[in-house]
C-alpha cells in the first residue's frame, strides 16, 4: 500500500456459507450492511451451474435438484493442497467432484451447459464476491473497484493470497485482507465507542460456517491492538451439520436397512433438513426432521433434541474452549481480565457454546449487543473507509494486528528455526543468526515456514532460496537471516554472510501452488465469458418471455371476437399454426439464443398486424415499439 | 540434506543491542516510566504514524514502534534491555551521559539521528560542522549525538532517520 485509494470502497465478509457486504456511510457515521437482489443481508456462498449460472440465494434453492453442480464450501479448498489432511473428510461429503490438479492443486469439476469445466476454489470465490460486488453496486448506484476483504485470523498466507487472487478474478482492488476477529473488533468498537475511551480488553469468539477464530483485543483511545490470535480454520457449523447428517444417515439406515450415503441429492436434502433444525434447536428443546420420500419413496421424519445434538458435538465445542486458553495464554492475560465477551458468527448462537463461555469465563453477560452475522464485514466496511481517500468523516481508529502463525526457517533435521513467533505485532523485522553443518559448506539453503509443528515439513512452505558463495571454513558459520513483515502480509526474508558481505533473499509472493499471473489473466478472461452467459441468458428468457406472452394474448384476441371480417379461415389457421409452432419452439430445449425467439416474435407482429390494427391495439402497443 | 542450517539463536536481544536508537527516546518517555505512561505514549505515535494514515513510509517507524513497545512492556526484555543500555553507559561513562540519552532541542520529532559506531572513523569532522549536535566520545574513538536538532538541517546530512549519518 503506498498511499490512500481512490474511490469508495466496500467491506466484503467472504464466508465459508454466507457472506455478507457493507459500505461506510458518512452522512450518518457507520456502515451500512447492504441486502442483496432477494432482500437478504447475507448472501449464501453458493455457486451452482445448469443451462446458467447461479449465485447466492438461486443457488442454494436448487441445490436438492441439482446437488453435483451446486458448489459451496470453496473456502475450505481455498490455498490448499488435494492432499490437504482437513479436508480429505470433506472430499467424502462433498456432493460435488473435486478434483487434483496441477501442483496437487484441488479443481471443482462442474458440468456447464452440458460441458464439463474444471474450476479453482478461487474462482468459485470470485463469483461469490463479483455477485457481492454487483449487490453494493445496485444499492450504492456506482460502479465500485476498491474493497476490504476478511479471511480466518488462522488463515495461512497461501490461504491469504489465494483470496486475494479470488478479488483480483473478480475485478477487485483488494486494498487489505484483515481478520475476521479483527473486523468484528471494530465494529465492537465503533458501535460502543462511548466506552472506548477507557480500556478495555475484549475477548471476540467467532464460531461461524466454516471456521473458528478467537482474538483478543485491547481497545483504548481509538487504537486497536491485537493482543493474541487463535482459532481452527476447519471447525464451524458445517461440522455440527456434518455430525447430524452423519447420526441420521445411521439412524436411518438401522430403521429402514437402507443406505442413503451414496445419494447427493438425498444427502443435499438432508443437510438443508439439519441445519434448518440446527437453528431450531437453539431456542427449542426440541424439533422433528421430515423430508418426503428422502430415499427410495421412503418418508424421513427423526426428532432431535437438544441434549442430543449437544452431544454429538460435544468435543467440538469443548475445542473451542480449549483454542480461547491457548488464545488467552498467549495474551498473558487473566480470564477475569477481559471486559467484554464479543459473540460473532451465527454458531455462536448454540445455546452449549454460550453456557460453556459462560462457565469458561464465569460470568453471565456475554455481549450479544452487535449482530453476529454482520459484525465482520461491518468492521471491514470500516477499514475500507480507512483506507479510501473519498471519504472525509472516517473513525479515529487505527489497528494493529499480529502474525497468527509463526514465521521461520526449517533447519538441519527438519526443525522449524522460528524467526517471528506467533503473536508479534505488524509491522515487524526480526533477525535470527542460523550457522552452516558442514565443514566447507559452499551453500546454505533456506525454507521459509509459517507454522506452530516442530517439524518444519509439517508446516506450510512460504518459499525457498540459497546464500552461495560461503567461505570455506569449518561448519559453524554464522549467517544472518531478516524477516521483515509488513501490513499488507508480504513478507521480506533476506540472508547476509557478514564475513563476504553476501546476500541474499525472497519475496514471498508467489509460491507453489498459487495462481501465476497468467492463470489469474485466463481466469479474469473466464470471469468474463461466464458474465457474458449470465447476459445472454437472461436476454434470452427476456424473449422468451415475450413471445409466450404475445401468442397467449393473441390466441385469446381471435378466440375473443369474431375475426372472420378480417381474416378467412386459411389465414386464421395459417396464423394459429403458426403459435403453435411458437409454442413448441418455447418448450423445446433446442434454442438457447435470443435472437431466435425476439425474431419470430418479429414475424408474428407482422403477420397479426391488421387484427392487431382494429381490435387490440392498446395490448400490442407496449410490444411494437 | 548438505545444504541445511543449524540454529544459532534468535530474540529481540540481538536486536536491542543493535538498536542505536534508545527505545525510550523513540516513544518519548523516560526511563522511569510506568507501563501505563509507555502505552499512552505508543498509542499516541501509532495513532500518528500508521500506515494507515500516513501510508508506506510509516512502515519503517512503527516498525520500531512495535519493536519498543514489546520490548519496555514486558518486564523480562525490560529488564534485560536496561541493563545493556547501562552497562554501554558505562563504557561511555566519560561523557558523563547515560548512553543514547541525546537530549531534544524543539518539539519531539518522528525522526532522530544516531552514529553508527561500526562506520564511524572517527575523523571529528562531523563534531566540527555541528557541534551543537555532535559530542566526539574519546573512549570509543567514534562521534556521538548529544541533542537532537541541536543545528541547523543543513549542516547535517540526514537522509533518513534510519539511513545511519556516517562521520566521515
Amino acid at each position: 500500500m503506498a498511499t490512500k485509494h481512490k474511490g469508495r470502497a466496500i467491506g466484503i465478509d467472504l464466508g465459508t456459507t454466507y457472506s455478507c457486504v457493507a459500505a461506510w456511510e458518512e452522512q450518518n457515521g457507520r456502515a451500512e450492511i447492504i441486502v442483496n437482489d432477494q432482500g437478504n443481508r447475507t448472501t449464501p456462498s453458493f455457486v451452482a451451474f445448469t443451462d446458467q449460472r447461479l449465485i447466492g440465494d438461486a443457488a442454494k434453492n436448487q441445490a436438492a435438484s441439482n446437488p453435483s453442480n451446486t458448489i459451496f464450501d470453496a473456502k475450505r479448498l481455498i490455498g490448499r493442497k488435494y492432499k490437504d489432511p482437513a479436508i480429505e473428510c470433506d472430499l467424502k461429503l462433498w456432493p460435488f467432484k473435486v478434483v487434483s490438479g496441477a501442483d496437487d492443486k484441488p479443481m471443482i469439476k462442474v458440468n456447464y451447459k452440458g460441458k464439463e469445466k474444471c474450476l479453482a476454489a478461487e474462482e468459485i470465490s470470485s463469483m461469490i464476491l463479483s455477485k457481492m460486488k454487483e449487490i453494493a453496486e445496485a444499492y450504492l448506484d456506482f460502479s465500485l473497484k476498491n474493497a476490504v476483504i476478511t479471511v480466518p485470523a488462522y488463515f495461512n498466507d497461501s490461504q491469504r493470497k489465494a483470496t486475494k487472487d479470488a478479488g483480483v478474478i473478480a475485478g477487485l482492488n483488494v486494498m487489505r485482507i484483515i481478520n475476521e476477529p479483527t473486523a468484528a473488533a471494530l465494529a465492537y468498537g465503533l458501535q460502543k465507542r462511548a466506552n472506548c475511551s477507557e480500556k478495555r480488553n475484549v475477548f471476540i469468539f467467532d464460531l461461524g460456517g466454516g471456521t473458528f477464530d478467537v482474538s483478543l483485543v485491547t481497545i483504548e483511545d481509538g487504537v486497536f491492538e491485537v493482543k493474541a490470535t487463535a482459532g481452527d480454520t476447519h471447525l464451524g457449523g458445517e461440522d455440527f451439520d456434518n455430525r447430524m447428517v452423519r447420526h441420521f444417515v445411521q439412524e436411518f439406515k438401522r430403521k429402514n436397512r437402507v443406505d442413503i450415503s451414496g445419494d447427493p441429492r438425498a444427502l443435499r436434502r438432508l443437510r438443508n433438513g439439519c441445519e434448518k433444525a440446527k437453528r431450531i434447536l437453539s431456542h427449542a428443546n426440541d424439533t422433528t426432521i421430515e423430508i418426503d420420500a428422502l430415499f427410495q419413496g421412503i418418508d424421513f421424519r427423526f426428532s432431535i433434541t437438544r441434549a442430543r445434538f449437544e452431544d454429538l458435538n460435544r468435543d467440538l465445542f469443548e475445542k473451542c474452549m480449549e483454542i480461547s486458553q491457548n488464545c488467552l495464554d498467549d495474551a498473558k492475560m487473566e480470564k477475569r481480565e477481559v471486559h467484554d465477551v464479543v459473540l460473532v458468527g451465527g454458531s455462536s448462537r448454540i445455546p452449549k457454546v454460550q453456557s460453556l463461555l459462560e462457565k469458561f469465563f464465569q460470568r453471565y453477560n456475554l455481549c450479544k449487543s452487535i449482530n453476529p452475522d454482520e459484525a465482520v464485514a461491518y468492521g471491514a466496511a470500516i477499514q475500507a473507509a480507512m483506507l479510501s481517500e473519498s471519504y472525509s468523516i472516517v473513525p479515529n481508529m487505527v489497528l494493529v494486528d499480529v502474525t497468527p502463525l509463526s514465521l521461520g526457517i526449517a533447519t538441519h533435521g527438519d526443525l522449524m528455526g522460528v524467526v517471528i513467533p506467533r503473536n508479534t505485532a505488524i509491522p515487524v523485522k526480526m533477525d535470527g543468526v542460523f550457522q552452516t553443518i558442514e565443514d566447507h559448506q559452499p551453500t546454505a539453503s533456506f525454507p521459509v515456514y509459517e507454522g506452530e509443528r516442530t517439524k518444519a515439513g509439517e508446516n506450510n512452505l512460504l518459499g525457498l532460496f540459497h546464500l552461495s558463495g560461503l567461505p570455506r571454513v569449518p561448519r559453524g558459520h554464522p549467517m544472518n537471516v531478516i524477516f521483515e513483515l509488513d501490513y499488507d502480509g508480504i513478507l521480506k526474508v533476506c540472508a547476509v554472510d557478514e564475513t563476504t558481505g553476501n546476500k541474499n533473499g525472497i519475496t514471498i509472493t508467489n509460491e507453489k501452488g498459487r495462481l501465476s499471473s497468467a492463470e489469474i489473466k485466463r481466469m479474469i478472461e473466464e470471469a468474463a465469458f461466464f458474465k457474458e452467459e449470465d447476459k445472454k441468458f437472461k436476454k434470452m428468457v427476456k424473449a422468451k418471455n415475450a413471445l409466450d406472452d404475445y401468442i397467449y394474448r393473441m390466441e385469446k384476441a381471435m378466440k375473443g371476437f369474431d375475426v372472420s371480417s378480417k381474416l378467412s379461415p386459411s389465414e386464421k389457421e395459417t396464423i394459429m399454426s403458426k403459435f403453435r409452432k411458437g409454442k413448441r419452439m418455447l418448450e423445446s430445449e433446442e434454442h438457447n439464443e435470443a435472437a431466435v425467439f425476439e425474431n419470430y416474435l418479429k414475424r408474428l407482429q407482422k403477420m397479426c398486424q391488421p387484427i392487431v390494427i382494429n381490435k387490440v391495439r392498446d395490448y400490442s402497443d407496449e410490444d411494437t415499439d | 540434506q548438505e545444504f541445511t542450517t543449524e540454529r544459532c539463536w534468535t530474540s529481540r536481544s540481538f536486536q536491542i543491542l543493535r538498536a542505536q536508537n534508545n527505545y525510550y527516546e523513540l516513544l518519548g518517555v523516560s526511563t522511569e516510566s510506568n507501563a501505563q505512561q509507555i502505552r499512552e505514549a505508543y498509542r499516541k505515535l501509532q495513532k500518528k504514524h500508521h500506515p494507515d494514515i500516513v501510508g508506506q513510509k510509516g512502515h519503517e517507524y512503527t516498525l520500531l514502534l512495535n519493536e519498543a513497545y514489546e520490548v519496555l512492556m514486558r518486564n523480562d526484555l525490560k529488564r534485560k534491555y536496561d541493563e545493556s543500555i547501562k552497562q554501554m553507559g558505562i563504557a561511555f561513562g566519560e561523557n558523563n551521559l547515560p548512553l543514547g540519552n541525546s537530549t531534544w532541542k524543539g518539539p519531539i520529532r518522528s525522526q532522530a539521528l544516531f552514529v553508527d559506531e561500526n562506520a564511524c572513523i572517527g575523523c571529528r569532522e562531523c563534531v566540527h560542522h555541528a557541534s551543537n549536535t555532535f559530542i566526539m566520545d574519546e573512549a570509543r574513538g567514534c562521534a556521538r549525538v548529544k541533542v537532537q536538532d541541536g543545528d541547523m538541517d543543513k549542516n547535517i546530512e540526514v537522509h533518513s532517520y534510519t539511513t545511519q549519518l556516517l562521520c566521515n
